[in-house]
């Protein structure tokens, strides 16, 4: 499936970057396509294209703040999750969304 | 309540606060450093170093404008601001401090966005809205409800919790550390920690700089008693650390000196229970040892960067080693290389995923 994400903790410094690597890593080996945006305490990095949202199945927001461009979103399937998730259990999270999804 | 998001909001406000406090709090020591004072009158003689020492603290004073602003501003977008800022305004004129700028910014917040979505005019009209009526509104009534109602209790408890504190002596001050330290440490820069975050900023922005103080020493503690108990293993020759965790240790290492735990998570996560057992306790001794010395400063962020700041930088120093030693210590007698293989399947967490729904 084609998953596109976006990161953004407290601190911007360190979580939204683990976060997004073990999302990514979980992702891949599960066989998935996978884009990540970061928003950290630099502003938007890696910043998803229209075309990258409109084809994604599912959006994965492991956010402990409130992230800019969220409307970007609306009428999507949208996890969402604290950092801390995506950083201990990225891989039973893309399980728990294959299964709940029934693409 | 759950749609009020109150965590959330906290939290992007306390995203934005962080480099608006660690700029203050460095202008400040800089200027410290350089001998300068607090200006007092601004047309007369002044040196480079007043300049800075007077900009860092008046940038500290600013906690309750800036706080407010920026709560206001992630629960209403636009039209949080401005209200959110006046009202920061007035309760750093009567004193409501930091606590007092917490709760206009979300009273700001949720009344510009309930008025947002609640007021309708005729369309010729509608460009007046976001211009005066919403701000104009929502500041008049968050402003008054803050002055007359609010702030009288407020004003009351901050009277109370800092002679309290001010107060505490011997045992009682200790185990104040001691919570302080283990808090914060326990989850490595996460929700916990930052919810100490905004009680030790809340007191710091009272003059009462010594909880923060515990907390930043006590962030360090993990990456630098990993440092040391490597050092310890490779002089004992007991073979704890794998090839990929020596590896991350030297990011962890650096990324610990200013105070950012994360990096040790690579390591952490393969032994969370056992390490996390071991900053707790390095981190209260370390808490407790900064309380018990009364070690301030006024820098909120910045690991070894707050040495300058450090009214004792000796005995600050000296109770981070102390906890970091502690914590390595144990840690060598914990801690179990993690084989190959366990290291490849990389075991997770089982957290409740259960609850975890996708909307849409």
């Amino acid at each position: 499936m084609n998953i596109v994400g976006v990161a953004a903790c407290v601190a911007g410094v360190a979580h939204t970057y683990i976060a997004k690597e073990k999302l990514i890593k979980a992702a891949q080996k599960a066989g998935h396509t996978i884009s990540m945006e970061t928003q950290g305490q630099i502003g938007i990095e890696d910043e998803l294209s229209s075309e990258k949202i409109k084809n994604a199945d599912v959006v994965i927001l492991a956010v402990d703040t409130a992230i800019k461009g969220r409307d970007r979103f609306t009428g999507k399937k949208v996890v969402e999750i604290p950092t801390e998730v995506a950083v201990h259990s990225s891989g039973k999270l893309i399980k728990h969304i294959e299964e709940n999804l029934k693409l | 309540m759950k749609n009020l998001n109150i965590k959330k909001n906290l939290m992007t406000a306390i995203s934005y606060l962080i480099p608006f406090v660690c700029c203050s709090g460095m202008l400040m020591v800089v200027g410290n450093i350089l001998g300068g004072q607090t200006i007092k009158n601004f047309n007369g003689d002044m040196h480079v170093a007043d300049v800075l020492f007077t900009l860092g603290g008046d940038g500290l004073g600013l906690l309750a404008v800036f706080i407010s602003m920026f709560i206001a501003y992630a629960i209403a977008d636009r039209t949080g601001i401005v209200p959110g800022f006046l009202c920061g305004v007035l309760c750093k004129e009567y004193g409501y401090g930091f606590l007092g700028g917490l709760l206009a910014g979300f009273l700001a917040g949720y009344l510009a966005n309930y008025l947002k979505n609640t007021i309708k005019l005729p369309n010729w009209f509608e460009g007046i809205k976001p211009m005066l009526i919403l701000p104009f509104l929502t500041t008049l009534i968050v402003g008054l409800v803050m002055r007359y109602i609010i702030g009288i209790p407020i004003n009351a408890l901050q009277g109370f919790i800092t002679s309290t504190l001010t107060t505490l002596q011997g045992g009682s001050i200790l185990v104040l550390g001691l919570v302080v330290g283990i808090l914060s440490a326990v989850d490595y820069g996460g929700p916990i920690n930052k919810v100490v975050f905004v009680f030790c900023l809340g007191l710091m922005s009272e003059g009462y700089t010594t909880p923060m103080n515990a907390l930043i020493s006590a962030s360090m503690i993990a990456p630098l008693g990993l440092t040391i108990c490597y050092l310890l293993s490779r002089i004992i020759k007991k073979d704890i650390f794998s090839s990929d965790e020596t590896n991350a240790l030297k990011s962890a290492f650096i990324m610990g000196c200013c105070q950012i735990t994360e990096g040790s998570y690579p390591i952490i996560l393969n032994d969370l229970v056992r390490i996390t057992i071991c900053t707790a306790i390095g981190a209260a001794v370390n808490g407790a040892l900064v309380f018990y010395w009364e070690c301030t400063n006024p820098i909120a962020w910045g690991g070894f960067f707050t040495i300058p700041g450090q009214n004792h930088p000796g005995l600050w120093t000296a109770a981070l080693l102390i906890g970091s030693c502690i914590f390595a210590i144990l840690c060598l007698f914990l801690k179990k290389k993690p084989s190959a293989s366990t290291a490849e399947s990389e075991e997770e967490q089982d957290l409740n995923l259960s609850s975890i729904k996708i909307s849409g």
